[in-house]
């Protein structure tokens, strides 16, 4: 009897912890993927692992606003984003680079790689056709200056990947950071 | 419980060690297969990574992982090794165990709260594995498994320390995050008798192999902590030794629980009568 009550309580506590996840899955470090190299009016990618997070695709929307308390008081006005999954779905191998598309506000770029050139934000090894990049994990604070954060739209822009060799735009997602309570 | 650091301090050093073969940012480990493989990624404690690769178990994900990374394969060693010998991973290697074992005993004793003995910390921590492996059957593996890494968590932690960068903003950019540093190193570590709290309740890896060592022990042939009640006279220190509260008091003797017991040896080395060991019978 006490063993079961212990266990539900566990099993409980492993819920609560779940879906407190899902609560904030949406605001803080959404992690998103992104394909290339993909046609104007495509899909490029979305929110969560390849397929999309409860089907979710672009854009992907931060809602600043449904930020858990311990993330507002230790770490406000800074949005964490992130990526472990950027695949060439093409058909050759391509080297690539990544810009932000229409983003003044300052922002840190953090990759794991070390083939990553933080100078020209280039992953200097090609990514081979129909794979991922192994083993990355890039990561994206941008820092909200304080004239934006009263607006309902602090961000609206995207991700863009271009081909490192020949500037070639291979894939863009849009990404806003929004306000909405 | 510091009665037995000096006789038992290769384990300490066993901390050391595992602190540099698997943790960021020295991760020798991972850095040497890494450079094996010819991989451009970051040697890290994601590179071993043992929460995710329990997920990936009953998320059926786990033989595609371990072929592309054939470390993940600890996740399968492990429980074979806690079988035999007991699990030396918790008790003598693991990072997220050690450092707040370390932190809890330069607690005052009098600061800290003491729950061993008042409940069962396996019936938790197995509760806690059958939500992780539902979640992970369900496709939500990823929101208890990586929002809620301790791992991760104390690599942060580890890798500023040693870079000296507390500039890092990866530890406090999500609430999770946070609130597993405070629970994990704070409430069930510094501040826990043991320091092993999350160990005890928590712990996805150290569940499964806790089951393989409680399985193990019944055959006379492995290895695992021995009472010899010849040798007790009763006093009780190797109850107080006990980072996971798995010793407790039965009528003039002592009950080992294997569900809890991480063969760390502290209870070997805190009996001046030799009356606990380490062996098969």
């Amino acid at each position: 009897m006490v063993f079961g009550v212990l266990f539900a309580l566990g099993t409980g506590a492993l819920f609560l912890s779940g879906f407190h996840s899902l609560s904030v899955i949406e605001s803080e470090m959404v992690h998103f993927h992104i394909n290339f190299p993909v046609a104007e009016g495509e899909k490029a990618g979305g929110v969560g692992p390849p397929g999309g997070f409860r089907g979710q695709l672009q854009p992907v929307v931060i809602n600043i606003a449904k930020e858990g308390l311990p993330k507002r008081i230790c770490c406000p006005w800074i949005v964490g984003i992130s990526t472990h999954w950027i695949t060439n779905i093409g058909e050759k191998e391509y080297t690539i680079r990544l810009e932000l598309v229409n983003c003044s506000m300052p922002v840190d770029w953090v990759c794991t790689l070390s083939t990553w050139d933080p100078q020209t934000k280039t992953i200097r090894q090609a990514v081979l056709p129909h794979q991922s990049i192994p083993g990355l994990s890039l990561d994206w604070f941008f820092r909200i200056p304080p004239e934006l954060r009263n607006a309902e739209t602090v961000y609206d822009g995207g991700l863009r990947i271009v081909d490192a060799q020949t500037g070639q735009v291979l894939s863009f997602l849009p990404i806003k950071i929004v306000v909405r309570r | 419980m510091k009665l037995s650091f000096g006789k038992n301090w290769k384990r300490y050093m066993f901390f050391l060690v595992g602190i540099f073969l698997f943790v960021a940012p020295f991760a020798l480990v991972a850095r040497f297969a890494y450079w094996a493989m010819g991989s451009a990624s970051k040697p890290s404690i994601h590179s071993t990574c043992l929460r995710m690769t329990v997920e990936w178990i009953f998320s059926g994900r786990l033989l595609w992982a371990i072929i592309g990374n054939p470390l993940y394969v600890a996740v399968i060693v492990l429980p074979i090794f806690a079988f035999f010998f007991g699990p030396l991973w918790c008790g003598w290697l693991c990072p997220a165990g050690s450092i707040p074992e370390s932190l809890s005993r330069l607690t005052p004793r009098k600061a800290k709260i003491d729950l061993s003995g008042k409940m069962n910390p396996a019936a938790i921590r197995y509760g806690y594995l059958a939500g992780f492996a539902l979640f992970a059957i369900l496709g939500l593996g990823f929101t208890v498994c990586c929002y809620w890494c301790n791992f991760a968590v104390m690599e942060k932690i580890v890798e500023d320390i040693f870079l000296l960068n507390f500039s890092d903003l990866a530890i406090w950019a999500y609430s999770t995050g946070i609130i597993t540093l405070v629970v994990w190193l704070v409430l069930l570590g510094v501040l826990l008798k043991g320091g092993r709290g999350w160990c005890n309740f928590a712990c996805p890896i150290g569940a499964i192999q806790s089951l393989a060592h409680a399985l193990g022990s019944r055959l006379s042939c492995t290895f695992k902590i021995v009472y010899d009640k010849s040798k007790c006279n009763d006093c009780g220190i190797c109850i107080k030794s006990c980072p996971t509260w798995a010793i407790t008091r039965s009528k003039n003797s002592v009950t080992i629980d294997r569900h809890l017991c991480i063969v760390c040896k502290e209870c070997v080395a805190a009996c001046h009568l030799g009356g606990l060991r380490y062996s098969r019978k």
